[in-house]
């Protein structure tokens, strides 16, 4: 076999055309109107997958031929599209500011006194930006945030709430990913809104932050996510005045100015203002009403379609208005723009652009948009790209497409006029099913041990090659394939749900703060039941009983799903379910303080798992056991349960999976030393913890090493060690430190400092 | 949640109800029914009794708007039984004992003076070459030169008209502050909502938003309308 050679990059490409074609960097950037600096950043390959527009600029500046045009275009599109499975997304980071804002300078004044008025205690420095559809009130906060970031040396955060789609972003999962952008890891996410909320006022107090909260839906959903104290501002943008949130500065964004809509659309229009004229610009900004968005849709237009000019434009947009008068005014003005557009795509495009209304989440990539047009991947791209062009489609540098709301209701209603009802209906379906195989037997069964690498999945679902492409494409299409489990249920497709949510049994351990587990399993429990299987349906209660117990916090409702799941699986002999509900239930009853039933259910637990032979859950249970006697008092029996525990973890051929074995020793560890402490036995406990705390370490479990790090540091205290005490204690605050948790490491410091 | 359904909309000085379309036109599409006062700005009585007779007419409660000297006759009428909500927009809103004249008597330091000329026969105007800056400089020059060769002569009567209890006292009120306007002061019109308790929202506007941005004038008379 030959080796196939690194494919030519993007970058290399373009240097050898412009090399071929005896042009300089500035010749080139003369001829095609891309900047020189952009120019270089391509050549050096750190823009990688620059817009189309762009290539398509580039490529008619070095007169490419067909084939060399079309290598260049894909090549750029390989580079969006591995931004985007490399780019870290979820980080809150503010978007790009566009280049060619203008005008708001009294409202850029408006956001730059809020910032810098004296903020009362308690209260912080809030601002609405508010006002209808389309007049930029995005683009307005992120470029503010762009003008005020030198004022915030810790940080400036983004994040879109979606306000106005069917599904806004619930205040705990808006903290979650604003914890997330803070550091704060996964496994350390509080489960509850006021224990995040909390837990992120204290992240943020005496910080100089800036938290920009766009497209707000309301003020429940608002209120946790204010810092507070007296140095964080935050910007908020709604289409809504939030009447119910107090002490908050509201501005009522206006339309732009007539001079500056003009500046705007020549700007966006470029060489063409020339030919255009003055007169015809400032005209067509006017029937524009100075909404930033209906200029852009027409400006792109101007340039993508050079064959109307700016006055034939503005005669059309006047008769279809004289036509719709009566209807309303900035709406009209905006759909009107949209129109002049939607009627100069190629049909195939315009008819991609319709159905991509049917898409249940908030964006897409161009599998799934292939899907829902029914093309193949390939015409997909080619009308994204013209989409893109026009502006009825805003395009990620992530490879991710999503419409603007007006848009979409647009392409909706384009799809409700053009479409036959059946089409459509049929169009639901496939895309819904698309969505669910995916999730299941593509992405979520990476998870699975049954499974592992998915096997053979369907020839038109798209290839995930790794687990780590698995996680993401369930994180970014999460709802879109929620949607999917939704319609699902609505039609009563009961085997692909249940196959669905069986799929995130391990997935949703991954992923264990995303607020839709509980849904996804009541649908998947539900399936099963109308389907007469009593073991799925155990498993998934079992699954509704983890998500009560871990990220939820609420111990009764474990306890009540957990009797549910004992009471199914007996009735059909699921032994496994059976032992995994009494472990559910025995965590429960620990933390309820029920421990002598939280013992006996843990018993029962590992009992069932030893005989079924599942040595890695056996362990599992028998350290559940051994906190159970530990709280109970019973400190001799907790010793001997872990030491048993131990010996197991050991024993290479106990049948424990090795890398279960690797993250259980240093905890099991870490369990003795506390049982020898509490035992008296301080001198052996502090040889144990001491190596438990270096595994930990080794192998990165940071709270419990800076949780171990105490209970040394105290025993070494009593032992009178005291130098040694306060270094472990510095440790552990240090530990604390790193993941984030300033309030637990500065209790550690206060303790080191108190140590005799 | 109901909606109140009726609206009021009570002008100022040196206009008439005519400045109100936008906001009737963004108001009546969202199936409000809009009344607009065509207030002779003669006297404050004759204002208040103009109003008057209007929310008399009306079947249930309205949100009550005043623009400038409208929101002097919205405080003296507002508490009358069919007024639900109070809005309003770059306006006054004395208290007891004060009028528009009161109000505009000590303006805060480095506050541009409203171009008003000398009374004649006990009317005021503003001087036309002034209008554009002063008045309207978020409108075309076009259409603000037809407000000034429109404009109203005001009363001195209803300049020097007291409020005797005001309604904002007694209603929930909600104030429109226009940034950039140069007839009332954009910190008089914030200590004003401040006094009243109104619920703020700010736009960057001249003294004549309601024509200018009509939009923000109506979500405010929307929200008021909530309860």
């Amino acid at each position: 076999m030959v080796p196939i050679a690194d494919p030519l990059s993007f970058a290399e490409v373009l240097r050898r055309h412009r090399h071929a074609a005896r042009l300089t960097l500035e010749q080139l950037a003369e001829a095609s109107g891309v900047s020189a600096r952009s120019l270089s950043n391509m050549e050096r390959g750190r823009s990688r997958g620059p817009q189309h527009r762009t290539v398509t600029a580039l490529a008619d500046a070095l007169a490419l031929d067909e084939s060399a045009r079309r290598q260049l275009v894909e090549l750029a599109r390989d580079g969006r599209l591995r931004d985007h499975w490399t780019r870290p997304t979820g980080l809150c980071a503010l978007p790009r500011s566009v280049g060619d804002f203008t005008g708001r300078a009294p409202e850029l004044a408006w956001t730059n006194d809020l910032v810098h008025a004296d903020a009362s205690p308690g209260v912080a420095g809030v601002g609405l930006i508010t006002g209808p559809a389309g007049l930029g009130k995005t683009t307005f906060a992120v470029r503010a945030a762009h003008a005020l970031r030198p004022d915030f040396p810790d940080g400036v955060f983004f994040l879109d709430l979606f306000g106005m789609s069917p599904h806004p972003v619930a205040a705990g999962e808006a903290l979650a990913l604003l914890l997330r952008a803070l550091g704060v890891e996964d496994r350390d996410m509080p489960g509850d809104v006021p224990d995040r909320a909390s837990l992120y006022r204290s992240l943020l107090e005496g910080k100089r932050v800036l938290v920009v909260l766009d497209n707000a839906a309301s003020e429940e959903q608002i209120r946790p996510l204010l810092p507070g104290g007296s140095h964080g501002r935050v910007l908020i943008t709604s289409r809504r005045l939030l009447a119910g949130l107090e002490g908050v500065r509201r501005l009522s964004l206006g339309p732009l100015p007539l001079a500056e809509a003009t500046e705007l659309l020549t700007g966006i229009v470029g060489d063409r203002s020339a030919s255009d004229g003055e007169r015809a610009l400032t005209q067509l900004a006017q029937v524009s009403g100075g909404l930033p968005l209906a200029l852009r849709i027409i400006g792109n237009r101007l340039v993508s379609r050079p064959g109307w000019s700016a006055a034939e434009l503005v005669a059309r947009l006047a008769n279809e208005e004289r036509r719709l008068e009566q209807l309303s005014a900035g709406d009209l003005k905006i759909a009107n723009a949209f129109g002049m557009s939607y009627e100069q795509l190629a049909g195939s495009a315009r008819q991609l652009f319709r159905r991509l209304a049917l898409v249940p989440g908030r964006d897409f990539d161009a599998a799934l948009a292939a899907v829902a047009g029914g093309i193949s991947a390939e015409d997909a791209w080619d009308a994204l790209d013209e989409l893109v062009d026009l502006g009825l489609l805003q395009d990620g540098a992530s490879g991710r497409y999503r419409f603007h709301d007006l848009v979409r209701l647009f392409a909706r209603d384009r799809l409700q006029a053009e479409d036959a009802a059946a089409e459509r209906d049929a169009l639901i379906e496939t895309v819904a099913s698309w969505l669910l195989r995916m999730a299941t037997t593509t992405a979520g069964r990476w998870f699975e041990p049954a499974y592992r690498c998915p096997a053979g999945p369907d020839a038109d679902l798209t290839e995930l090659s790794s687990p780590e492409q698995a996680d993401r494409w369930l994180r970014v299409n999460v709802d879109n394939w929620l949607g999917a489990l939704r319609h699902a249920a609505s039609s009563g497709l009961h085997s692909a749900i249940l196959d669905c949510a069986e799929s995130m049994n391990w997935f949703s351990d991954r992923w264990m703060h995303a607020p839709h587990w509980y849904e996804v399993f009541t649908l998947g429990a539900e399936a099963a039941a109308v389907l007469g299987d009593p073991a799925r349906q155990a498993k998934q209660l079992n699954m509704l009983a983890w998500v009560h117990l871990v990220p939820r916090d609420d111990l009764e409702t474990t306890l009540r799903y957990t009797a549910q799941a004992i009471d199914l699986a007996t009735r059909s002999g699921a032994t496994v379910q059976i032992a995994l509900a009494h472990h559910h239930a025995g965590g429960a009853l620990r933390r309820l303080g029920r421990l002598d039933e939280a013992i006996a259910a843990e018993t029962q637990a590992a009992g069932i798992h030893k005989a079924n032979g599942d040595m890695d859950r056996y362990c599992q249970c028998l350290g559940a056991l051994g906190t159970c006697l530990r709280d109970a008092g019973r400190h001799t029996e907790a010793l001997e349960q872990y030491l048993d525990l131990l010996a197991l973890l050991n024993d290479d051929r106990s049948g424990v999976t090795p890398s279960v074995a690797v993250f259980t020793r240093p905890i099991a560890l870490a369990r003795v030393g506390e049982c020898l402490g509490l035992l008296g036995r301080r001198a052996e406990a502090i040889i144990t913890l001491t190596e438990a705390t270096g595994l930990m370490e080794q192998v990165q479990l940071p709270v419990l090493q800076a949780r171990s790090l105490e209970t040394l540091a105290a025993l070494l205290a009593e032992e009178g060690r005291t130098g040694e005490s306060r270094h472990a204690y510095a440790r552990a605050a240090e530990v604390y430190e790193d993941v984030g948790d300033t309030a637990e490491g500065d209790r550690c410091r206060d303790l080191a400092a108190a140590s005799p | 949640m109901t909606t109140t359904e009726n609206v009021v909309l009570v002008h100022g000085a040196f206009v008439d109800g005519s400045g109100w379309h936008g906001v009737y036109d963004d108001l009546v599409r969202d199936g409000f029914r809009v009344r607009i006062v065509q207030n002779p700005t003669v006297s404050l009585d004759d204002d208040v009794a103009a109003t008057r007779r209007v929310l008399d007419a009306l079947d249930g409660p309205a949100v009550l708007v005043g623009h400038s000297y409208g929101g002097v006759v919205i405080s003296e009428i507002g508490t009358h039984p069919n007024v639900a909500a109070l809005v309003y927009v770059a306006a006054f809103a004395p208290d007891r004992g004060e009028s528009a004249g009161t109000l505009i008597a000590d303006p805060p330091p480095g506050a541009p003076a409203p171009p008003i000329l000398p009374a004649r026969e006990g009317f005021l105007c503003l001087d036309r070459d002034r209008f554009h800056a002063a008045f309207a400089a978020d409108m075309s020059a076009r259409s603000a030169a037809f407000m000034a060769d429109a404009q109203v002569p005001w009363g001195v009567g209803a300049l020097a008209g007291a409020v005797t209890e005001p309604a904002w006292r007694h209603r929930p009120s909600w104030y429109l502050v226009a940034t950039e306007d140069r007839m009332i002061p954009p910190p008089a019109q914030r200590a004003m909502a401040e006094r009243a308790g109104s619920f703020v929202v700010e736009a960057i506007g001249s003294h004549a938003v309601h024509v200018s941005q009509p939009a923000a004038v109506a979500q405010l008379i929307r929200q008021s309308a909530v309860r």
